[in-house]
């Protein structure tokens, strides 16, 4: 039962260790995301690294995932998204919405 | 451009404008003094100033999710001090305004640095693009313009009423935007992995959009989200019951001190 117990809390703690999710890269330039659509497994947990480009700040912000992020002008930031079910989520940016918009494809 | 910045700016003074007008209010039915309450607005402006200036640099701790902490602690700093307020202002038989003026001070210190340091990043990033630039103040003033006058039109709804209305109403204010202060400290520490991300408990999408008008005034007023976690949903009513313990405490505290 101990034994058991010791193999089970080993199996949970290479779990957390090789959980680190994937990683998918989005692009901000001239206001526009690169690539618009992009595509992650679904019920996955994934990382989205946005890098910004532009000398100007942009704002990621969905209100279909619930994610909203500055990201200053030539840096770049992480953002956790998901587990989702499959579907489309639309995201644009705060600060220039009308040629920053995007979306994720999750299945 | 200048309708995305009357949005925009819109959105971020709505929320501080109605935590500065429900305290105005509250000092003003209750006659304590509250110049102090420029004061906290002029220095929450000034941290608002200092945060957007370090974002650069805050947003890389933590392994790059430095600006969901920081947001985090905000929410939950402010969180605290609507706490404080909701059981000082229960339990004094007698106002004693000195602690109440620290709590709802900095309340609106941290309330206005984070929406203020929104605005001025936005502004910032136009700062070289002349072609752009005017309409994006024109947008931004207009906005502040707009969600000022919430402020104020909610500032004269609440003291016209009678000083005990006003009290009830401050308190049913201030329970729910502390619970929405701890829906969205939740939200930013789910972002940044700290919490677990689960499923949505619901989609209300449907029924009341986050993009929609309602939607955007519901979530200034109680942190609306169409499709929140579990999570977010017990933390949220946990944050309620608290504050609704507060309250009551207070109230309970205040009568044994009559019945003495």
């Amino acid at each position: 039962m101990k034994k058991q117990l010791i193999f089970l809390l080993l199996m949970l703690l290479t779990c957390r260790v090789n959980a680190d999710p994937p990683v998918f890269e989005l692009r901000i330039k001239d206001h526009l995301f690169f690539p618009d659509e992009v595509v992650i497994p679904a019920d996955t947990k994934v990382k989205l690294l946005v890098i910004n480009e532009d000398p100007t700040p942009e704002e990621f912000e969905s209100y279909e995932l619930n994610r909203e992020k500055v990201i200053p002008g030539q840096s770049q930031a992480i953002i956790f998204i998901g587990p989702l079910p499959a579907g489309v989520y639309p995201f644009f940016g705060e600060f220039f919405p009308k040629t920053a918009q995007g979306r994720m494809r999750v299945e | 451009m200048l309708l995305n910045s009357v949005i925009l700016v819109l959105r971020e003074v709505l929320e501080a404008a109605m935590v500065v007008s429900m305290f105005m209010a509250f000092f003003t039915v209750t006659n304590l003094r509250h110049s102090f309450l420029l004061r906290a607005i002029l220095i929450g402006l000034f941290a608002g100033s200092i945060y957007a200036f370090n974002l650069p640099n805050f947003s890389l701790w933590f392994d790059g999710v430095g600006q969901e902490i920081v947001n985090t602690a905000l929410h939950a700093g402010i969180f605290i001090c609507l706490f404080a307020f909701a059981f000082l202002n229960s339990c004094n038989t007698t106002p004693q305004s000195g602690l109440l003026r620290i709590f709802v001070g900095l309340a609106i210190v941290m309330a206005i640095s984070r929406e203020s340091a929104e605005i001025m990043l936005y502004i910032s990033g136009f700062s070289g693009m002349q072609s752009v630039l005017t309409s994006v103040v024109t947008g931004s003033l207009i906005g502040l313009g707009l969600g000022m006058s919430v402020g104020v039109f909610l500032y004269y709804l609440m003291i016209s009423l009678s000083g005990p209305y006003t009290r009830w109403l401050i308190h049913v204010l201030v329970v729910m935007v502390a619970g929405s202060m701890m829906a969205q400290a939740s939200q930013f520490l789910i972002q940044a992995d700290w919490l677990p991300s689960s499923s949505p408990l619901w989609d209300s999408s449907g029924l009341i959009s986050e993009h929609s008008l309602s939607g955007q005034l519901l979530y200034a007023l109680m942190g609306y989200e169409a499709t929140p976690s579990a999570l977010q949903v017990i933390i949220y009513a946990l944050s309620l019951i608290l504050m609704l313990l507060a309250i009551a405490s207070g109230c309970y505290l205040k009568k044994s001190a009559y019945e003495n």
